[in-house]
């Protein structure tokens, strides 16, 4: 009773966002030739909202986030790289193992690094993904500094044409799925108390546990489902979808940090803020990218400085603070 | 009073490197009793509070709630169990709104686990009117006076219906007025809901004896002197102790 | 070569080394412990101060030695020039403002540097004396870095514990609104110590170049900026001294490791040596979350 009462209200706050999601997925199919323009911004919207989870609901700043989108992406790629003769299955337990490596690597981490607060733990974060990264370039493991490469083995057991739909097409409604189970998991969490108590530990975490809150429990909870989506992220959008991993793509910093700017320009804790976020920063990295390649990161840092001193809260936040009708804030939540 | 016992400290010692912020203090808070504490500054009380509430684990002694043993029981725990308190320097939720701040007293105190969402809120909206912060329910915490912050406080406490109430300094800095509506609504609270409530007092003496039964003076982490307010009040070992003369106990 | 000087050249590089790490730090530690945030762009600066190294020596035949006193200029100015329009307005904002403030800061000089300077990898070779200490035989260059690290380790003592600045430093570092009570300009104490604290990274950049002068490139700074990190950790963020004794023991441990693990066939003694000090960073955070020296 009270589940389904909590998710009520999750479907009417998730509302706006759902439907971006939903109508991306027509524009992908009525415009193919922007398919991959399509394809792309749901990868930052999916990975602003799974980065959000996490960060933008309690406050902690992982460095180390692409770790877990990196799991993911080494638990597809070695699934099918092992299992390639059993066909579609090695696909579906792709996608298992994506989850099962990033929430086994957030567990570890949670363990040590969530007793952490504030910079501690944004470098113990970072020394985790730096420190997975060079495990396996390092002691030579699962491919080594030259990572997986799949693509082989998904034209030897499904042939050209189908290899590439499962490269295109599959992997883009792949996206699709994760982005939408995302946006009602964001929304279950913001109707339920685990929001409630996220929130209490990202305004003031010792209140919080004077309050009652198992402050640990609720990090964590927050801190794996986050991972988990990530994991889910990559195995779709760099293994299946590009067909190979390679340790020194997979663990760049750039895209922790490309999620990071994202939820700060939405506005972090919220359920529309990474959408906007993803759609506004995806968009202006692939026009950058067309207009003048090469020179994305170095328009991307004046952005990064304007937003953290224009717009501390996010472009959600200021909108939001300024509207005053109750029922028009709900639907920008 | 002839009630049951809420709350015990046994020789309970909290030390701070060399310094001894509580030493060896005992006792007794009963069901439903309405105590203050009284000392100057750095005597001890915040440490004390901590103590209670599970900030602090003590260096010795124990604790002792409805009976068990909550020395080494974690902050979150203890609230559960019933042990709310306020903050000194008030700390509500900033960007939160005055009532989703109780809303999380109400889902995460004693009954937290029965109530959803909904409920919690419902319940915020009964516990802001007792305090009388009726009508502030959409403000952000943040947006709120320092009274009124108090008063969040005090009802994101009463929400999470403790059998224990802790308010550290709840009325410093307050027009008399304030003091009043403050008092009024402890007094309620004790009234309505039979709330134990320990307060935490540096001066206002006179808001001391409006409220409490009974009255404690602390001075440099100890216990010097007990009994109602009236009697302590006059006692000329509490002048010295504001007057920072040496105490000889 | 005899497995005596094997150990004593090991040892000696790996101090050398160490004493640069530990300047290298000390920078960040300065920003951490006054400013309370922690620099993510920190090697980037360093890599300005390699590049200042190697250009004025390629360019105008400079000793290397002399480019440190432009290195430190340069540092100072570049830390004022962030500080007032960013930092400045990060400090009491939530951790991830500057966290992410002072990313985009290194990665506004990396791409600036990738777009004046390409990204080739860059070297030069300053013709010095090779010594011979107990058996082994090293660069001079090696030891002047070395020992220019340490002076400016002395010079950051100097005005640490000798000045006026300094001691205003430390009663903003103990008590803000102390400082603030008694007239300390709170605000120009930060910018002056983010200037300082930027003057000595890009400084060390310097050395590094000296000690090691290949291997130049834009994004160098990315694994120094990590170093730093571990070093810092290590010696307790904030901590200047903890920070330069943990640079020394940093430097011993990757000799070390590097020398070990070059025995073990099919891995990457390098790369592995990385993850051994990320291990060591969770380790020492795990024992103790303030770091090896932190309070």
């Amino acid at each position: 009773m009270v589940f389904t009462n909590a998710v009520r209200r999750a479907l009417r706050k998730a509302r706006l966002t759902l439907a971006a999601y939903i109508i991306l997925g027509v524009l992908y199919l009525a415009f193919p030739h922007y398919s991959q323009l399509i394809a792309t911004l749901m990868f930052y919207m999916i990975l602003a909202q799974a980065f959000n989870i996490f960060m933008g609901m309690t406050g902690y700043i992982d460095f180390g986030y692409v770790a877990f989108v990196a799991m993911g992406a080494y638990g597809m790629a070695l699934a099918v790289e092992s299992l390639y003769e059993l066909g579609w299955a090695s696909i579906i337990v792709g996608f298992l193992l994506a989850v099962a490596l990033s929430v086994a690597l957030a567990s570890m981490v949670g363990a040590i690094a969530l007793r952490l607060r504030g910079a501690y733990f944004a470098i113990a974060t970072i020394g985790v993904n730096e420190g997975v990264r060079y495990l396996i370039e390092g002691a030579n493991l699962v491919g080594g500094s030259e990572g997986v490469i799949i693509v082989r083995e998904l034209r030897a057991t499904f042939g050209r044409e189908t290899a590439n739909f499962i490269m295109t097409g599959l992997a883009d409604l792949a996206l699709l799925l994760i982005g939408i189970t995302a946006v009602m998991i964001t929304a279950l969490i913001l109707s339920t108390r685990v929001g409630y108590a996220l929130q209490a530990i990202r305004e003031d975490e010792d209140a919080a546990r004077a309050l009652g809150i198992n402050v640990t429990r609720y990090k964590v909870m927050a801190f794996t489902i986050s991972a988990g989506i990530g994991g889910l992220l990559g195995a779709a959008n760099w293994a299946l979808k590009g067909g190979y991993v390679e340790p020194a793509h997979v663990f760049n910093i750039h895209y922790t940090v490309e999620a990071i700017v994202m939820v700060m320009l939405g506005g972090p804790g919220t359920l529309l803020g990474p959408i906007i976020g993803g759609l506004f920063y995806g968009s202006m990295n692939y026009f950058l990218g067309v207009i003048k390649p090469g020179l994305q990161l170095l328009f991307l840092a004046p952005i990064l400085l304007a937003v953290v001193v224009a717009l501390p809260k996010g472009l959600m936040g200021y909108v939001r603070e300024r509207v005053k009708d109750p029922r028009l804030r709900e639907l920008l939540t | 009073m002839g009630m049951a016992e809420l709350l015990r400290l046994e020789r309970v010692s909290k030390r701070f490197g060399g310094i001894v912020a509580v030493d060896r203090v005992s006792l007794v808070v009963e069901e439903g009793e309405s105590l203050g504490i009284i000392g100057p500054n750095g005597s001890g009380k915040t440490t004390l509070f901590n103590l209670i509430n599970g900030v602090y684990t003590p260096d010795e002694g124990e604790i002792f709630f409805k009976g068990q043993d909550i020395t080494r029981t974690p902050p979150y725990k203890r609230a559960r169990m019933g042990i709310a308190r306020s903050f000194q320097i008030p700390r509500p939720w900033g960007s939160l709104t005055a009532q989703e701040n109780v809303a999380i007293g109400a889902l995460f105190g004693a009954r937290g686990g029965q109530l959803d969402v909904d409920e919690a809120l419902e319940r915020a909206r009964d516990a802001l009117r007792l305090v009388g912060l009726g009508g502030k329910e959409d403000a952000p915490a943040h947006s709120l006076t320092v009274v009124e912050k108090k008063l969040l406080e005090m009802a994101r406490a009463l929400a999470m219906e403790p059998s224990l109430l802790l308010l550290d300094e709840v009325m410093a800095g307050m027009s008399p007025r304030d003091v009043d509506r403050v008092v009024e609504t402890i007094k309620r609270v004790k009234r309505e809901k039979g709330i134990a409530v320990v307060a935490l007092v540096e001066h206002l003496m006179r808001a001391v004896t409006a409220f409490a039964e009974r009255v404690v003076v602390m001075h440099q982490g100890r216990l010097i002197l007990e009994g109602p307010p009236e009697k302590v009040m006059k006692d000329p070992l509490l002048v010295e102790v504001y007057l920072g003369e040496p105490v000889e106990v | 070569m005899p497995f005596a000087d094997l150990v004593v050249g090991t040892l000696l590089y790996g101090a050398l080394l160490g004493v640069i790490y530990g300047i290298a730090t000390a920078g960040l530690s300065l920003i951490f412990g006054v400013l309370k945030i922690v620099n993510v762009g920190h090697g980037a600066f360093m890599m300005i101060g390699a590049y200042t190294t190697y250009w004025f020596f390629t360019l105008y035949g400079l000793n290397p030695v002399l480019s440190l006193p432009f290195s430190l200029a340069i540092g100072a100015l570049l830390g004022l020039a962030f500080y007032y329009p960013v930092v400045r307005r990060v400090i009491d904002a939530p951790e991830m403002a500057s966290l992410l403030a002072t990313f985009a800061m290194g990665l506004l000089l990396q791409e600036a540097a990738r777009m004046a300077w390409t990204s080739d990898y860059r070297g030069f070779s300053w013709e010095v004396a090779r010594l011979e200490i107990g058996g082994v035989s090293i660069y001079a260059s090696k030891l002047i870095a070395a020992g220019l690290a340490l002076l400016l380790l002395l010079f950051h003592y100097v005005v640490f514990y000798r000045t006026k600045l300094g001691l205003a430093i430390r009663a903003v570092v103990q008590d803000r609104e102390g400082a603030l009570v008694v007239g300390i300009n709170v605000d120009r104490i930060y910018a002056l110590s983010f200037s300082i604290g930027i003057a000595i990274t890009v400084a060390s950049g310097s050395l590094l170049a000296i000690y090691n002068p290949v291997g130049i490139n834009p994004y160098m700074g990315a694994i120094l900026t990590l170093k730093a990190f571990v070093i810092a950790v290590m010696g307790g963020l904030g901590s200047i001294g903890g920070a330069f004794i943990a640079g020394v023991l940093f430097g011993l441990f990757e000799n070390v490791s590097y020398v070990v693990l070059t025995g073990i066939e099919g891995v990457q003694p390098l790369v592995l040596t990385r993850f051994i000090a990320f291990t060591l960073l969770l380790v020492i955070l795990l024992v103790r979350p303030k770091g090896l020296f932190g309070r």
